[in-house]
């Protein structure tokens, strides 16, 4: 321990004057305020002394030179001095060697120049207060240097993997080697382990553990029966278990499919690594292979798909389209891809020494530089194909043939192209700094391996901007002509081979990087951690690779790298148990944590790898303990919890929340729409595909996934967090995704129990969803829940928006702000000719010129085809209160007035017919009040064009797709159409019967629409088009019912957690 | 001070044992905490400020029109940068463009004479109260880098916000409304989007909530059309009950009753959040105080003012993103884009300052105005500028803060911040320090590293408060 101060012999009164206000200050006495930020010796030590001796002394006094035999990188080395004595003697600067030789007085240090007043003042102070240097949990900080103590010599993780014997044991209870070694500590702490889980728990949490998905109902019933070893390996066979895991991989290299800057750049290749990860699984690809294939697939099977695709890995950086600082991206790639390789491999987080040597860790700043170095050469690629060789080859020879044949139309295209090309690429260049355009300015064969890099990200930039070529109106005219013509003569070009997002090497020479980027600096090659591997990698280049990535995979993959095995094998049981035998799965330093059982942890790394690195091996070993089938639930829990709390001696099985995916996916399981397609390209969010498959952009995650502690695709994530926000209620509440799911799940239940028996429905749904029935209890909560559901639904139902016309029997739906919004068809989308006639009253019109839409089949842009019947508003062209025909067909928009004026608040008959002739179309408008013996008003009027009336959207009552500000507001009722133009006394005789639903299937209608049956209002006759009546209550009342009860099963913790 | 001892050893020493003293260590996420992630805890420091509402005007408003007037611009127009000026790299490659001149009319303001355009005619009325920091650099050149700079420290994504920092660090006061809530102008994404206001390696509990500011101002807030106005409450007491009986039996995982609580948090926020953003209470002269008066400066005056109902509210940090989707992006016609985002804005921030004031909500309030970089004085395309993040101003009022006051400066263009430099590191180190908190003691331990908001480079400007 430093002695505290002794800066009240340099200024007495200051000192003691800032110690009162400093212990004032932290009392929060009212009066005063402290206004120096708390300093304190780590952080003075941080910023004024670590900089200085690192940068000023122990270039010549450190790991590589010990001048006058004096290290200055050590507080040990500092004490015992050099060839002249103690370089400092703490408390006491005025007797210090060192700062006499800072003062220039003796010796004269660092010889090229002495150091600034105030850094000599900071010198001073430190030795003066002791040379306090920072410790974390007792441990001194490194400063830098190879000269590793014994203590770091010896830290557990860098020790060899050592062979085991399982402890001898008589006990009964163990199934496999696992136990006895938890069973040892166990007894040793005068512990016993909870009893085994029973069936149903354990079926359900292994299903979960292999796939991801809950067990099926059926084979719930057969739980009594179960078989654990027979099931793991039926579930190791699934194809669904490669799917969970690749999941935890993919978190772990931080995986996603955008490039995650401004543009965020969608890459829509990338998930071919992520069905290689989830193929990996699958096939029990050895996980030396595995790693292997990823940091270097290139270069150790550069034939095979797999290999290339497996590269991805390295490609799962951040990236910006329209950066121009190159060197500093470049540099940012190369960080990244060395982090995520430490992070990810060896569980050890090297980036802290990207600037430093690892305070904590001995891993120095060179061994930074050296697994940097590995990448040194590497270029990422995009062009090569996702394709074995001979495919490759049978497609290099295929286009070579095509290109023959196209011959000289070809080159005609490429010189017509060729100075468009020239100009975008050359705006493009000129946006980034003087000496990258030097670069570019450098033929292909004179850049250096960096310079190939730096030009690699120039020309993406290039190509973004050639993409964006404009031609004048004559070239393109020419182009297009030489795209035909060429066409004809050499047919198309050969579909091009789905590319990979890969890698490849730009030298055969291994790559020296200085530390720290700095020149002056040592130059280093490729090499993995010092303190195992005092030597550089031995090379051994492939064709135009350097071989430097294939060194780093074997370095890492031998059986001698002490981490490998064991962060792969505790990431595997962390899985399995919720924390791993290390608590902290990607760090196995001195800042993570230590293995609850170090014998266990080698045990399981030696035979993990004695079994061809195999993954499964893992899996089986871990499920078939007694170990993971104990139970969540303990006899003396009380007890046993107070000396074991972390239950770090596995004394019971931790209850845990399912990840944001497993709830996903369980939800849509329960659902019974979970759809079994495995693989491909990502789907979008609303997909009923597994989670998995989503798209995922890193600056648009998927909102439930996100709200349930989902990944982000930015950060490598070892282990979930489980968090509770009001975000993830109110999401699970009231999102409309999870609301879906629970009335597909009631309506699968309705179908499936074909029961209208609450009792029978309400014991399915906790069957499906958690796997057991229901207690008394719960049952009579559940059915008592349907049944206020129930009643409110009746209730609902009878205050719905519907009204009656006074001079009309029946209903009338009542569509706009006091009704219903606009309810549509899903297929119904009529072309002329046709006929649309309907009873209608309208409440208001607009006081813009928005159009009060009666029925319409368009999305409201005026360059989709499509058409609307409506009624004009206040500030219309064409007059307020007109019935008017918008048409949209290969003629474009057209607005066709009938100048017929509907009075407000009073009921109509209408009737539209739209014709397409010869040269051009016909509508034809029919209006008369719906009283008695009243007039028919008509009008005829031609339009330009009738063709293809039909666009992609079908029917709307009341309003038009993709806008809200086009609502009728009023009522409709008996709605009808017809696929052809009704002649006059049609629709005279119609008019006559008001419409009547007797009246109508004489005359053949296309769908008719009455709403009269308050339970099925959008029934159709023929029923091949109902409407869709969104805000009223849909289904029945027993439907109803059931949803709420689903829903709040999707929501229940049994849900979402398993014992 | 002597920096060789700290705190905590100094009051050990003298025996005065606090309660509120060990935070570092709660901070340092290992010693379990027992409490809530979020409740509220003890600064490191006793200070006036208790919440932040930071002004985002996104997209990089030229300093060298607004706040910081640069007569050899003028001088110089038309020339290329003369070579005594390190040539900074540009987003568009503009470092040659010939120089260009401000039109602006630049008058002193308020009895500090600080320096305003009339580009700011409100915001002149207000210069007593702010701290106009000139000094201002990050490294972010273009506005995903810069955005993700300015809220994250790091032009790369993957690092906790800085309301999620404070958030992490001071928790929150008020249990029926986020402690991080952010708002936009325009429906266009802020760039980079939600990862802006996210927690990067941080839990989600200190993440940023967006509100919207008309109708719900939370997605999913308010009960689905489809239901009937009862169907909530019967659908949470079945919830209650099946979790309440699981959990009964499951004491052990104490996550269970999280989750329980969380429902009952999410269902208050129906009630609370809505009444937050509810203005029928606020009067006429306090909404047009805000303009909320006129179109150009309704839409954003309503932020400001709902800024000000948050804190009062005990919201922790307000982020108010101003042209969101970079519209203050101005590489041609500056004059046309800044006449107007000056305008849409201008009143609606004094508007916000005089309100704070007027109530004695500006000492615990600390308001931030700024952008994510500024501009160049190089041209691009004759009459706009480039990004310039190596130069630029932001400023900073209440919460403690010394206004009148000018900090650092730029050199003679405005390129190159020269005199007190303060990188975004320095700015958020300084905002937390404003906020009471030591950013050196708000530790965050993820795979291995000890991670801080400024990633050990940052150094608080203390000299703000005067």
């Amino acid at each position: 321990m430093p002695p505290t101060s002794r800066l009240s012999q340099l200024c007495p009164v200051r000192a003691f004057a800032l110690l009162l206000i400093a212990l004032l200050s932290t009392a929060f006495a009212p009066s005063i305020t402290a206004d120096q930020p708390p300093v304190d010796d780590d952080q003075h030590f941080e910023t004024h002394i670590r900089p200085l001796l690192h940068t000023r002394c122990v270039r010549c006094h450190g790991e590589n030179q010990q001048k006058g035999g004096l290290r200055l990188d050590t507080r040990e080395a500092i004490l015992k001095g050099g060839d002249s004595g103690p370089a400092a003697v703490p408390g006491q600067a005025a007797n210090s060697l060192l700062m006499e030789a800072v003062r220039y007085e003796s010796w004269e240090m660092p010889p090229d120049g002495q150091l600034k007043d105030h850094r000599i003042e900071h010198l001073e102070l430190w030795i003066a207060s002791g040379m306090p240097w920072p410790t974390h949990n007792g441990k001194s900080v490194r400063l830098s240097g190879a000269a590793f103590s014994e203590e770091e010599k010896t830290f557990w993780s860098l020790q060899p993997v050592t062979q085991y014997t399982p402890p001898q044991t008589d006990s009964d209870w163990v199934r496999n080697p696992i136990d006895q070694f938890v069973l040892r500590r166990l007894t040793a702490a005068g512990l016993e382990p909870a009893p085994r889980a029973d069936n149903r728990v354990l079926l359900r949490r292994l299903h979960f553990a292999l796939t991801g998905l809950p067990p099926a109902p059926a084979s719930l019933k057969k739980a009594e029966q179960l078989d654990i070893r027979a099931t793991v390996d039926r579930l190791l066979d699934d194809p669904r278990y490669g799917e969970h895991w690749a999941r935890h991989w993919l978190d772990i290299v931080r995986y996603a499919e955008s490039d995650g800057f401004r543009a965020d750049g969608y890459r829509p290749h990338a998930w071919r690594y992520r069905d290689y990860v989830v193929r990996a699984f699958n096939d029990d690809k050895p996980y030396d292979v595995f790693v292997t294939e990823q940091l270097a697939g290139d270069e150790v099977a550069p034939d095979r798909r797999d290999a290339l695709i497996a590269t991805g890995f390295l490609r799962t950086f951040l990236y910006e389209y329209n950066q121009r600082d190159a060197r500093t991206q470049w540099q940012d790639i190369l960080n990244q891809v060395t982090d995520i390789t430490g992070d990810a491999f060896l569980g050890m987080s090297v980036s802290c020494a990207r600037c430093h040597d690892h305070k904590f860790d001995p891993i120095l700043q060179e061994d930074y530089y050296r697994l940097r170095a590995s990448f040194g050469t590497m270029l990422p690629r995009d062009d090569v194909p996702a394709a074995d060789l001979a495919e490759r080859q049978r497609y290099e020879r295929q286009l070579q043939q095509w290109q023959q044949k196209a011959g000289l139309l070809h080159e005609q295209l490429e010189q017509l192209k060729g100075p468009y090309l020239k100009k975008q690429a050359q705006a493009a260049i000129e946006r980034f700094p003087a000496d990258v355009q030097h670069i570019m300015a450098k033929a292909n064969g004179e850049r250096g391996p960096l310079e190939q890099q730096l030009a690699d990200l120039v020309q993406r930039q290039v190509l973004f901007e050639q993409d964006r070529a404009k031609y004048s109106p004559a070239d393109k005219a020419e182009i297009e002509r030489l795209e035909r013509e060429i066409e004809l003569l050499a047919g198309r070009p050969p579909a091009p081979l789905p590319p990979a997002l890969t890698v490849a090497d730009v030298s055969a020479q291994p790559f020296a990087l200085h530390i720290g980027q700095n020149a002056s600096r040592k130059a280093v090659t490729a090499g993995g951690f010092s303190i195992l591997q005092p030597d550089v990698f031995a090379l051994q280049p492939r064709g135009t690779s350097s071989g430097q990535r294939t060194a780093l995979a074997k370095w890492i993959t031998s059986v001698d790298n002490p981490l490998t095995a064991r962060v792969i094998v505790n990431r595997v049981w962390q899985q399995h148990f919720g924390t791993g035998l290390v608590n902290t799965a990607s760090d196995f330093g001195h800042l993570g944590g230590r293995p609850t059982h170090p014998e266990l942890l080698d045990w399981l790394a030696c035979e993990f790898m004695a079994h061809n690195w195999s993954i499964k091996w893992l899996q089986r070993i871990i499920l078939n303990s007694a170990t993971w089938q104990m139970s969540a639930f303990h006899h003396r829990e009380h007890t046993v919890e107070h000396s074991d709390p972390g239950n770090a001696l596995r004394w019971r099985f931790d209850i845990r929340r399912l990840s944001a995916e497993q709830i996903r996916d369980a939800m849509l399981v329960c659902s019974g729409e979970l759809r079994s397609e495995i693989g491909g390209p990502s789907v979008a969010h609303d997909s009923l595909r597994r989670s998995l498959y989503l798209k995922m952009l890193r600056n648009k995650p998927e909102p439930l996934l996100s709200s349930l502690d989902g990944v982000d695709g930015l950060n490598s994530v070892p282990q979930r967090a489980t968090t509770t926000t009001p975000t993830q209620a109110l999401n699970l509440m009231n999102g409309a995704w999870v609301r879906a799911r629970a009335n597909a799940m009631a309506q699968r239940l309705l179908e499936e129990t074909n029961s209208q028996d609450n009792v029978i429905l309400a014991s399915a749904a906790f069957q499906l969803a958690l796997g057991r029935g229901p207690d008394s209890d719960e049952l009579a909560a559940a059915t008592r829940l349907m049944a206020d559901s129930e009643s409110a639904w009746e209730k609902r139902l009878h205050e719905r928006p519907f009204a009656q016309f006074t001079e009309h029997t029946g209903t009338a739906l009542r569509i706009g702000e006091h009704g219903v919004a606009p309810p549509a068809t899903e297929e119904l989308k009529p072309a002329a000719p046709f006929t649309f006639a309907a009873i209608f009253q309208l409440d208001s019109l607009y006081p813009s010129a928005s159009v009060r839409t009666l029925v319409s089949a368009w999305d409201n842009s005026k360059s989709s085809h499509g058409w609307s019947i409506g009624v004009t508003s206040e500030k219309s062209a064409y007059q307020p209160r007109n019935l008017i025909l918008q048409p949209i067909g290969t003629g474009g928009y057209e607005v066709v007035a009938s100048n017929l004026r509907p009075e407000l608040k009073t009921p109509w008959l209408v009737a539209v017919t739209v014709d397409q002739q010869k040269n051009g179309g016909q509508a034809t408008f029919y209006l008369q009040p719906l009283s008695e013996n009243a007039r028919l008003q008509t009008a005829v009027v031609p339009f330009q064009s009738a063709e293809q009336l039909n666009g992609k959207l079908p029917v709307k009552l009341g309003g038009r797709w993709k806008s809200d500000g086009h609502n009728w507001d009023g009522l409709v009722d008996q709605a009808v159409f017809f696929d052809r133009c009704l002649k006059q006394q049609d629709v005279e005789r119609l008019f006559a019967a008001r419409l009547s639903a007797d009246s109508i299937p004489a005359f053949d209608p296309l769908a008719f629409w009455s709403f009269d049956d308050r339970r099925q209002p959008g029934r159709s006759v023929p029923s091949d088009h109902p409407l869709t009546i969104a805000t009223s209550v849909g289904g029945s009342a027993q439907q109803s019912g059931l949803s709420e009860l689903c829903h709040v099963l999707l929501n229940c913790n049994e849900f979402v957690y398993i014992d | 001070m002597n920096p060789y001892t700290s705190r905590r050893q100094m009051l050990s020493a003298a025996g005065a044992g606090f309660g509120a003293l060990p935070l570092a260590a709660l901070l340092a996420g290992e010693s379990g905490r027992s409490e809530s992630p979020t409740a509220a805890r003890t600064p490191h420091r006793r200070t006036k400020a208790l919440s932040v509402i930071f002004l985002f005007m996104e997209g990089g408003p030229s300093h060298i029109d607004l706040f910081d007037p640069k007569p050899l611009l003028r001088k110089l127009a038309g020339q290329s940068l003369p070579d005594s000026f390190d040539k900074p790299v540009t987003a568009m490659g503009e470092v040659n463009s010939p120089l260009l001149a401000d039109q602006r009319k630049w008058r002193q303001h308020g009895e500090s004479g600080l320096w305003v355009s009339d580009w700011l005619p409100h915001t002149a009325r207000c210069m007593d109260d702010l701290a106009v920091i000139r000094s201002c650099w990050s490294n972010g050149i273009n506005h995903a880098g810069g955005v993700c700079s300015m809220n994250t420290g790091s032009p790369i994504a993957g690092r906790p916000s800085l309301g999620a920092w404070v958030n992490y660090g001071l928790g929150s006061v008020n249990d029926n409304l986020p402690a991080f809530v952010v708002m936009q102008d325009t429906s266009s994404q802020v760039v980079n989007g939600a990862r802006n206001w996210g927690t990067g390696f941080m839990p989600a509990v200190y993440q940023g909530t967006r509100f919207n500011t008309s109708g719900t101002p939370i997605s999913n807030l308010s009960r689905p059309e489809q239901e009937d106005s009862n169907a909530q409450n019967r659908k949470l007491k079945l919830l209650d009950t099946l979790n309440a009986r699981h959990a009964s039996s499951r004491q052990q995982q104490s996550e269970l009753e999280a989750r329980i609580a969380g429902y009952e948090l999410a269902f208050r926020m129906q009630s609370s959040a809505p009444e937050a953003v509810d203005l029928a209470a606020e009067t006429a002269t306090t909404q047009s105080l805000y303009g909320m008066d006129a179109k150009t400066t309704r839409t954003f005056g309503r932020q400001c003012l709902l800024a000000r109902r948050l804190v009062e509210r005990g919201v922790r940090f307000v982020q108010l993103y101003h042209g969101a989707g970079s519209k203050w992006d101005s590489h041609a016609g500056i004059e046309k884009n800044h006449s107007y985002l000056c305008a849409q804005t201008d009143k609606c921030v004094a508007g916000l300052l005089q309100d704070l004031k007027q109530r004695g909500l500006l000492d615990t309030t600390l308001v931030i105005w700024g952008g994510e970089f500024g501009r160049t004085p190089m041209s691009e395309k004759g009459d706009g500028r480039d990004h310039n993040p190596t130069g630029f101003t932001m400023w900073m009022a209440g919460g403690g803060v010394a206004g009148g006051r000018t900090i650092g400066s730029t050199d003679e263009l405005g390129l190159h911040a020269v005199e007190d430099r303060l990188h975004v590191h320095d700015l958020h180190s300084t905002i937390m320090w404003l906020m009471g908190l030591n950013h050196r003691e708000v530790v965050y331990y993820d795979k291995g590293r000890p991670e801080r908001i400024d990633q050990n480079e940052g150094t608080p400007y203390t000299k703000i408060v005067g």
